[in-house]
């Protein structure tokens, strides 16, 4: 699927990867690799609950790691390696999704029709084992795509602050840290995503 | 407690993160409140839904695209990475159905801008009817000068027939000429002078006839050579000279 150029140059890409990587070392202790080892999931599952698309996703993730390999030289520490990575995913997902609004609002296109168009069946989310039967893992699927569906209905700021706390079970802290907002933000910003989706959800079901 | 002061504080009491004695207070409530206990539920079970998403796993080849692009981005210049940049999200406007007329449109107004830079560039200039005068780099005593200058090449020493008030707002913007041939000391039958007035449109009335030809037959050709005159100021290079006027008569036939 993926052409053989992208097949990693390992000597060459290593070499020049190590500068930013000594000098993230001094304040970060680990390598640029490390640091993608660690976090490429998080990063990615992030942007993907914002955006619902995984080309997208896949698209924005690059972005992301690349700001993060350019900008490491002047991270500060003064807040954790993960909430910068958040706040850096958080800022591109954020500008891609109103890239795409604003689209929608010169009336081109919008980002559902975008999805519904481009990734039909495009989920490749790892069923948990507790699936019993290939019934039950459809089920499941099913399922979750309706939640993923409830959560991309939710205003921008709404969706993200919810995700970060039920998907990815981050502290108030820690968001209020990535989005740049404060304390109170964040809590009224769950509350009122959580209580539309609350409506949602039992709009649904009846 | 009343619902009023619960319902808000649900999300945060679900978290946790409410102080103890709020949170002892509404654990109280939803004790005793059966649609404060019921809204709970519905938060714990939107929780539990989003939680079940659970990550998703990033495809592993995620880490080439990564070093592919940081590789790629290091190695070009700049002026590359622009190119890049802009081809790429160029791309994306395209493929979209409907940026179609917004390209169609933007082609449109180029062209009509480039037709309109082209004719403005190719055609003479004309005279603006309804702009004022000063708009041309005229100075304000420019219609004097004109008919002083003309005056004096064709041998009048002055307007002594007739004193105008060339500043005045009226007469401003007209520019006054001397129109006449063969002016001599010694006026034979066909001589005449006169200043006659152009308007901005650049036709010519007369305003006042210095001196008449002694053929009084003579005044209705000369009449119609007037008004047949059309003036505009010279121009070199499609610029305007302002010192200069061009004067164009056609050719009339004098039958008597
Ligand atoms: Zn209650």
């Amino acid at each position: 699927m993926y052409p053989d150029e992208l097949a990693l140059h390992d000597d060459k890409s290593a070499v020049s990867q190590r500068g930013a990587l000594e000098r993230a070392g001094s304040r970060v202790d680990l390598t640029f690799e490390e640091l993608f080892e660690r976090y490429s999931s998080m990063v990615f599952s992030l942007v993907y609950q914002i955006l619902g698309d995984r080309e997208e996703a896949l698209d924005v993730s690059q972005d992301v790691f690349f700001t993060i390999y350019r900008k490491i030289g002047s991270f500060r520490g003064e807040s954790s390696i993960k909430t910068w990575i958040y706040r850096i995913a958080v800022h591109r997902a954020a500008n891609r999704c109103r890239w795409w609004s604003r689209l929608r609002r010169r009336g081109t296109v919008s980002l559902e029709e975008h999805l519904s168009r481009n990734s039909e069946g495009d989920i490749y989310r790892s069923l948990r084992s507790d699936a019993q039967s290939p019934e039950d893992a459809l089920l499941i699927q099913e399922e979750h795509r309706e939640v993923e569906r409830m959560l991309l209905q939710l205003p921008l700021q709404q969706r993200v602050a919810v995700i970060m706390k039920d998907i990815e079970g981050l502290s108030y802290e820690e968001i209020a840290e990535a989005m740049q907002i404060s304390l109170g933000t964040v809590k009224s910003r769950i509350a009122r995503g959580r209580e539309v989706l609350k409506r949602n959800f039992r709009e649904a079901m009846s | 407690m009343l619902c009023e002061k619960a319902l808000p504080l649900l999300s945060e009491y679900f978290d946790d993160v409410l102080d103890p004695q709020t949170a002892i207070q509404i654990s109280q409530h939803l004790g005793q409140c059966i649609r404060c206990r019921r809204e709970f539920d519905g938060l714990s079970s939107v929780h539990k839904r989003l939680q079940a998403l659970h990550r998703v796993a990033a495809p592993a080849y995620l880490n080439s695209l990564v070093r592919h692009k940081i590789e790629k981005r290091t190695r070009d210049s700049w002026r590359v990475r622009l190119r890049e940049d802009i081809e790429r999200r160029w791309s994306k406007i395209r493929t979209l159905e409907g940026m179609w007329y917004v390209t169609r449109a933007l082609g449109t107004v180029m062209a009509s801008l480039f037709f309109v830079l082209i004719t403005s560039a190719i055609t003479p200039y004309y005279m603006n009817v309804n702009a004022p005068v000063r708009d041309l780099n005229f100075p304000p005593d420019y219609s004097h000068q004109v008919a002083v200058n003309l005056m004096k090449k064709l041998g009048i020493p002055t307007l002594a027939q007739r004193q105008i008030a060339w500043r005045d707002a009226a007469i401003s913007d007209l520019y006054f000429s001397q129109f006449g041939e063969a002016i001599s000391s010694t006026p034979k039958d066909d001589d005449f002078s006169v200043v006659t007035r152009i308007d901005r449109s650049g036709s010519a009335q007369i305003q006042n006839v210095l001196q008449y030809p002694a053929d009084e037959n003579l005044l209705n050709n000369f009449n119609a050579m007037i008004t047949t005159a059309r003036w505009r100021p010279a121009s070199r290079n499609g610029q305007v000279i302002s010192s200069h006027l061009v004067c164009m008569v056609s050719k009339i036939s004098v039958d008597n």
